[in-house]
């Protein structure tokens, strides 16, 4: 296994969350795969089967064409020469014997004539139908080309214009771009160079020397090229992390937003005629993407299993027709194998042709159609939802956008719901209140002139006199007069161990209530993979600490404060995450993405108000300076860092030590 | 002049008229002086055969040979020194060769003459624990003949490497017995891997003769005698019945076997334990059935172009096999061999098929009749009735979802809403069911095995249940409960995690993992399996259930290293045998989702029959096999159809194989299952499916009630995708997979579709 593989692998293997495929998605030797917007892969139905394998007695084929008629072009670069076979597959045909050395790639335009990208003569020539050779282009000449480049033609790509597009070997400055006459007319699409966290510090510190002998980065150049029916050119560069597929407009600009991620490694790519893009990896694993750039389906795998239809051993080419069948070219195999589209694929695309030109309407009889065979199809969910959205059926468009997972279409489709809602019922909310209000005047007048709550009165006295509960309604003071509050907690032992305690559950119950009713918009936790246990440790492992570290921390430096007072006081100094935070969950689940400033900020506002609290508790219970104080909590944040690193040191040994003993019984048991 | 002008046109023709026949005989070849281009259609579908009459050569006996045994349809001769044996088939006159002769003037080296010349082939482990090779042809081997009642008895003895066995050859009415017992195998330094019987029996050059090796690669796969295009490098080589999960050579666990196994969709499994070649269709075949020692054989088939110029299949049978040794937590460890050789006799009946037996149905026929012989298929009660044929509906309970505190339950079907779906159902003019109810166990579908009662209180009370199970609501369909005797998730109940379940030759259980955060799963010992069935047995009583589906137990078959509890695969079949024996006093009907022969008889119900092969691009053609030898016998249904491809070609096919159509429906949508074990099931809500499962329960029913239980006779491939079934009461159903109308005798069979004729049909 290559390291590219293993690399792919490890990718894969950290998105699958759950995967048991028990169930026979039809019968062909891969399995599909689609993504989730939260990055998790998941199997899906059979887009394309194969359905014909095309044999020749190709050597080392590089790369495939079929033109508008449906004619094979073959760049059989073993062989030295292009094999063209006609639509019915009756009639084959060489070309450019002779002339041709190492043709790499081809391109056929609407007239006929053939472009071949010859690797080793290091040429471009142009052939008619017939196989006559008309031009022949050697390096450009002009000066903006550059005495020192190489001209490596790989690919090309023709537009309208017959303007010829070259990835060249090593063509660092991008795709080179010929005139009709094979004059220079410039470089296109350059990818960037990508400098690290790292790199940018040593340019930062270096001197002028040794960043010239550090920088000869250059950008890495794209290494293979498609061009749609809008003369819109596609590169794809291998070894890029991000940005590998760009979609260029005329000023060679990317297209694609600048979050999308495309799988690397490919070897070829190319676009159908609704621009959804397709490529093929060195892995066997072949891409669909929608013209955005979303993941659509990955099928197709390398004959690891053994030689059958439908895998590869070393794809070099891909190819979409008219008709939408795919095919795949094997370098290895010097075959073809042809994919055929299904229903289901079938619909996906009318659904996107449709919903990219906005008419969701139109679009969504398709997108019931995928969502009858893949009820999980998140793009055909999304697109019902704009579909719904737009024919004002929100609640139906809320559902759909949920289940999609796409909080910004959701966000706005609640704010039509709220909208409505509160427009309908806030007569009925003010008369609500209003009446509310004039009852409470009324018992309040009543009950001045009868006294007639006293009882009810007394038993709230009551109430509030015991001890833990008055112990808990203390946080409102903590709130209101922090200063005094610690006081009386140092010196007299106002709240109490029992009443903390009960704060310290409180804050885990919070974090249980934010992870189960934090509002959908505001909500980015997977509920698969949260642990109860985990989400324990998170809260109470640095707090734990902090209280140990800090009491041990001001016990040398001369703090007053006790074990217990820390332990009180700083479950009372986080009051106002306690007291804000219910609320704010509540809230969350009516606010929309356009008032997400009120939740952020309430969230950020309690946080900063515990610690300024935190600050004013070790400023009083500990007696210090205002800074000593701030000695004192970095000390203990210091502290803590040892501690855990400590502690990491002592799991790393003891697990040393379990697999050694561990390796020496399975030894004994096995060899003995 | 004029003479000469003759002689010219003579000749031309002489070189040309071969040329064209060439041209003719590959239908989409094309010559063209610089390219050859082939274009294939996937071999998903069976060729027409060319019933060629010429050049059909008989082949000759030389003087050397000597008739050890006669009988009415064949004569065994043998040569002593080297080791050879001819069979005539005296029906059609044929002379089989069980080595190549001539090896010299063929591309081969060395080995591999020895290879094609020599009967027998055994491999050894050397003292480096590499697999080696030994022919008959090689030094200091010693031959010894006994003459035995209808045949003969060879020694071959290895003196080499201290290997010696019996081989007993044994003439019986139209085929030849052959027997190594496992008794006779002296094997002094414990080395020996494996034996390979007459490899190159029938074994063809390239395209020389017109005919097709047959292997059992799921439904049925044939390989034709071709000039291969491309030179292929891999052979095929399967384990009957699959892999023993108990022996493996591989690391273990590893993150890369993970994904390979949920990136590629693995190879279909060997049902049953037959191979066989045809020379000539119609003419002249044979069948090789193994009928002991098929747990512990390979089928190992090389077509021309893997290695030799020559399609040849045999079987392997292996004694020994190597395995990985862990002996570090970071799965560090060495490869080694088994020490104690696995117990089997080989047992290979090999029956010659002559003049219209000789194709892939006659093989199926003669195999079909070879296991009611045995006793390995019996006609079973299977659904008779005129109602039309069974629609298997399995019904998805509940799955469990995980949950921050607890898991919680994603309900899909309740008791109430399935028996609402299947009156829905049947008010749409569905008649007949077969129902299985999956996912009912109280915790969920996943993770609650083998654990299968109670039932869940979410989806219907125990009178619910009972009422449904007792069929009380819809009349008279079976309905069954979905179980596996296998499958044992970690930390779930209902069994003893130390003693139950099974451990691998490198002493560690046999273990899977199917998801990050998914809890792994064991393999129950089948001991254990027995165990827990009867267990249950009360249970299911007390449920009404009187019909069952079991899942996994049926498919899988493996050993277990568990000192002091050890069983061998050999051993599990019994124990299978008898736990289904068992079972079947309990239930009026079972359905086993895709067993291996030795359960066929057991089976009420075979589902989820492979439909195609594997595919193998050195694969013409995938046959029906299985299903010819089983229909009639036991009542097939093909894998669920909820997610097809292509649902006009899967239909068509399920009328042409004789296959019923099966669905898995929830009423809830299957969204619901978006973040819970069975997120894989995509598509299975009543609602979505409805149109889809009416729309081809009647394709499927419109042909098949025609022939309900009914056995297939013979098939016939009329053109390129049409194909002609006949069947036992005389009713025969062309199907046509085209695009374009196909006219039978006058009669037009419409594109994408099928034509009933005969048997008294209106």
């Amino acid at each position: 296994m290559n390291k590219k593989r293993k690399q792919f692998i490890i990718v894969i293997f950290l998105l699958i969350s759950t995967l048991i495929p028990s169930f026979a998605f039809s019968d062909v030797p891969y399995s599909v795969w689609t993504m989730n917007p939260d990055g998790k892969i998941v199997l899906t139905q059979i887009p394309y089967v194969p359905v014909e394998v095309i044999y020749g007695n190709f050597n080392n084929p590089e790369d495939l064409f079929i033109d508008k008629e449906g004619n094979k072009y073959i760049a059989d670069t073993g062989n030295g020469a292009i094999s063209i076979i006609n639509k019915a597959g009756s009639e084959v045909k060489n070309i450019g014997k002779g002339i041709l050395n190492q043709p790499t790639g081809l391109f056929v335009n609407d007239e006929g004539y053939i472009y071949v990208a010859d690797y080793g003569n290091e040429a471009v020539y142009i052939f008619d139908k017939t196989g006559k050779l008309l031009k022949t282009f050697k390096k450009p000449i002009s000066p903006l080309f550059g005495k020192e480049s190489k001209f490596k033609p790989k690919k090309l790509v023709v537009d309208k214009r017959d303007n010829i597009y070259v990835i060249s070997e090593g063509s660092t400055n991008g795709v080179i771009q010929l005139n009709k006459d094979g004059e220079f007319l410039g470089y296109f699409g350059v990818n960037t160079t990508n400098l690290g966290f790292l790199k940018i510090l040593q340019r930062f510190f270096y001197t002028e020397s040794q960043i010239s002998q550090l920088f000869k980065i250059v950008p890495p150049s794209p290494d293979n090229i498609a061009i749609d029916d809008q003369s819109i050119i596609y590169t794809d560069t291998r070894d890029i992390k991000s940005q590998n597929i760009k979609k260029l407009n005329v000023a060679g600009l990317d297209m694609f937003e600048k979050d999308k991620k495309f799988f690397p490694n490919d070897v070829d790519i190319t676009v159908d005629d609704n621009g959804n893009i397709f490529t093929v990896d060195d892995n066997g694993f072949v891409y669909e993407y929608d013209n955005f750039g979303n993941l659509l389906f990955v099928f197709g795998n390398k004959s690891t299993t053994g030689l059958r239809v439908g895998l590869f051993k070393n794809p070099s080419s891909i190819v979409v027709d008219k008709e939408g069948r795919v095919y795949v070219l094997d370098k290895d195999l010097g075959n073809i194998t042809v994919f055929k589209p299904t229903e289901y694929a079938n619909e996906i695309h009318k659904g996107l042709y449709l919903y990219n030109q906005g008419l969701y309407v139109e679009s969504q009889k398709h997108w019931q159609n995928v969502l009858r065979m893949n009820s999980d199809f998140l793009l055909a969910h999304k697109a019902m939802g704009k579909a719904y959205y737009k024919q004002q059926e929100y609640e139906k468009a809320l559902l759909e956008f949920k289940l999609a997972k796409d909080k910004k279409e959701y966000s706005n489709a609640f704010w039509e719901i709220r909208q409505n809602y509160l427009m309908k019922n806030l007569g009925k909310f003010i008369a609500i209140f209003f009446s509310l209000w004039v009852l409470y005047r009324i018992l309040f007048f009543i009950n001045k002139k009868t006294n007639f709550l006293y009882p009810l009165k007394r038993v709230y006295i009551r109430f509030f006199n015991i001890k833990i509960v008055r112990d808990l309604n203390m946080i409102f003071k903590f709130l209101k007069h922090p200063i005094d509050s610690f006081y009386e907690l140092h010196w007299e032992n106002k709240p109490g161990i029992a009443a903390a305690t009960i704060l310290y559950i409180l804050i885990f119950v919070i974090q249980v209530i934010r992870i189960y009713y934090t509002g959908f918009i505001f909500n980015d936790v997977d509920l698969q993979n949260v642990s109860i246990f985990a989400e324990g440790l998170k809260i109470f492992i640095p707090l734990l600490l902090w209280i140990v570290m800090n009491y041990l921390v001001s016990n040398i430096t001369e703090g007053e404060g006790r074990f217990r007072d820390i332990y009180v006081g700083i479950a009372y100094a986080l009051s106002p995450y306690i007291v804000f935070s219910i609320p704010l969950v509540l809230l969350s689940n009516v606010l929309t993405l356009n008032e997400i400033f009120l939740y952020d900020f309430g969230f950020k506002l309690a946080i900063v108000w515990s610690i300024v609290l935190i600050y004013i508790m070790i400023v009083q219970i500990h007696d210090y300076s205002y800074f000593g104080a701030l000695a004192n909590i970095f000390t203990t944040l210091f502290s803590m860092v040892i501690v855990v690193l400590v502690a990491f040191v002592l799991y790393v040994v003891w697990n040393q030590l379990y697999v050694f003993i561990y390796d020496i019984i399975q030894e004994v048991v096995t060899r003995v | 002049m004029f003479k000469k002008i003759l002689v010219v046109i003579l000749l031309l023709s002489f070189f040309l008229t071969p040329m064209f026949f060439i041209a003719r005989k590959q239908s989409h070849a094309y010559a063209n002086n610089e390219n050859l281009y082939i274009s294939v259609n996937t071999n998903n579908f069976t060729q027409k055969d060319e019933k060629q009459n010429n050049n059909v050569t008989i082949g000759s006996i030389g003087v050397q040979y000597e008739k050890v045994a006669e009988n009415n349809h064949l004569s065994l001769y043998i040569d002593r020194n080297p080791f050879s044996i001819k069979i005539k088939n005296k029906v059609t006159g044929y002379v089989w060769n069980f080595n190549l002769e001539n090896t010299e003037k063929e591309r081969l080296n060395e080995e591999w003459q020895r290879f094609a010349k020599s009967l027998v082939v055994i491999y050894y482990y050397d003292t480096n624990f590499n697999k080696r090779q030994a022919t008959i042809y090689d030094k200091n081997v010693n031959l010894s003949f006994d003459k035995i009642e209808d045949g003969v008895k060879a020694n071959v003895d290895f003196k080499d490497i201290g290997i010696s066995f019996d081989i007993y050859l044994r003439l019986n009415d139209d085929s030849l017995d052959v027997k190594v017992p496992y008794e006779s195998i002296k094997d002094s330094k414990g080395s020996l891997a494996s034996i390979e019987l007459f490899p190159f029996l029938g074994a063809v050059k390239d395209g020389e003769r017109n005919g097709y090796i047959f292997i059992p690669d799921g439904s049925g796969a044939l390989i034709r005698f071709n000039k291969p295009v491309k030179e292929i490098d891999e052979p095929y080589v399967a384990r009957i019945y699959g892999n023993d999960e108990a022996i493996s050579n591989t690391q273990e666990n590893s993150k890369s076997n993970f994904i390979n196994n949920l990136t590629n969709v693995s190879p279909k499994r060997i049902f049953i334990p037959v191979y066989g070649m045809i020379h000539n269709v119609g003419k002249d075949g044979y069948l090789a059935i193994i009928e002991s020692g098929a747990e512990y054989a390979n089928i190992v088939c090389y077509p021309a172009g893997v290695s030799t110029d020559f399609n040849w299949v045999t079987s392997e049978f292996v004694y020994r096999n190597k395995y990985f040794q862990p002996i570090s937590k970071n799965m560090d460890g060495f490869l080694t061999y088994q020490k104690d050789k696995n117990r089997f006799d080989i047992k290979i009946k090999i029956a010659f098929l002559s003049n219209n037996e000789a194709d892939y149905v006659g093989m199926a026929k003669r195999y079909q009749q070879d296991l009611i012989n045995r006793g390995l298929l019996s006609p079973n009660i299977i659904d008779r009735n005129d109602r039309g044929i069974p629609l298997r509906i399995e019904f998805f309970g509940g799955e469990m979802k995980k949950g921050i505190i607890w898991n919680s339950i994603v309900v899909m079907t309740k008791v109430k809403q399935a028996e609402y779906i299947l009156d829905d159902l049947k008010k749409s003019g569905i008649p007949n069911f077969l129902v299985i109810y999956k996912g009912i166990t109280r915790g969920g579908y996943t993770g609650t095995l083998p654990q299968l009662f109670p039932f869940d209180g979410r989806l219907g009370n125990y009178n619910d249940f009972k009422d449904f199970f007792d069929g009380k609501k819809v009349d008279d369909i079976q309905i069954a409960s979905f179980t596996d005797f296998t499958t044992a998730y970690q930390g779930a109940g209902g069994y003893n995690p130390r003693t139950d379940i099974a451990y691998k030759i490198n002493k560690r259980p046999i273990q899977f993992n199917k998801g990050k955060d998914l809890k792994d799963y064991f393999y129950l010992s089948p001991g254990a399996a027995l165990k827990k069935f009867e267990m249950d047995r009360e249970n299911f009583k007390k449920y009404n259930i009187s019909s069952i589906a079991v899942n996994t137990t049926p498919s899988v078959l493996f050993s277990n290293f568990l000192e002091g509890r050890n069983v061998t695969r050999s051993q599990s079949i019994d124990i299978y045998k008898k736990l289904f024996k068992e079972m079947h006093k309990d239930f009026t009907s079972i359905s086993l989702y895709a067993p291996n022969e030795y359960l066929f008889k057991y089976a009420n119900n075979f589902l989820d029959i492979p439909m195609y092969s594997s595919q193998y691009t050195y694969e013409t053609d995938t046959v029906p096999f299985l299903q010819i030898v089983l229909r009639g016998y036991v009542d097939l249904y093909a894998p669920i159809s909820n997610y097809y491809a292509d649902i006009n070609e899967e239909t068509l096919r399920m009328v042409e194989y004789g296959v019923y159509p099966s669905f898995l429906l929830t009423y809830m949508p299957s969204y619901m299952l978006i973040d819970t074990p069975s997120k894989n099931i995509i598509s299975s809500r009543y609602y979505d499916l409805k149109d889809l499962i009416i729309r081809q329960y009647n394709k499927v029913n419109n042909a098949l009630k025609y022939v309900k239980g009914e056995k297939i006779v013979s098939r016939e491939i009329l053109d390129d995708k049409v194909v002609k079934v006949d069947y036992s009461n005389g009713v025969s159903i062309i199907v046509n997979y085209k695009d374009k109308d196909y006219i039978y005798n006058g009669k037009t069979v419409q594109a994408k579709n099928y034509l009933i004729l005969g048997g008294g049909l209106k």
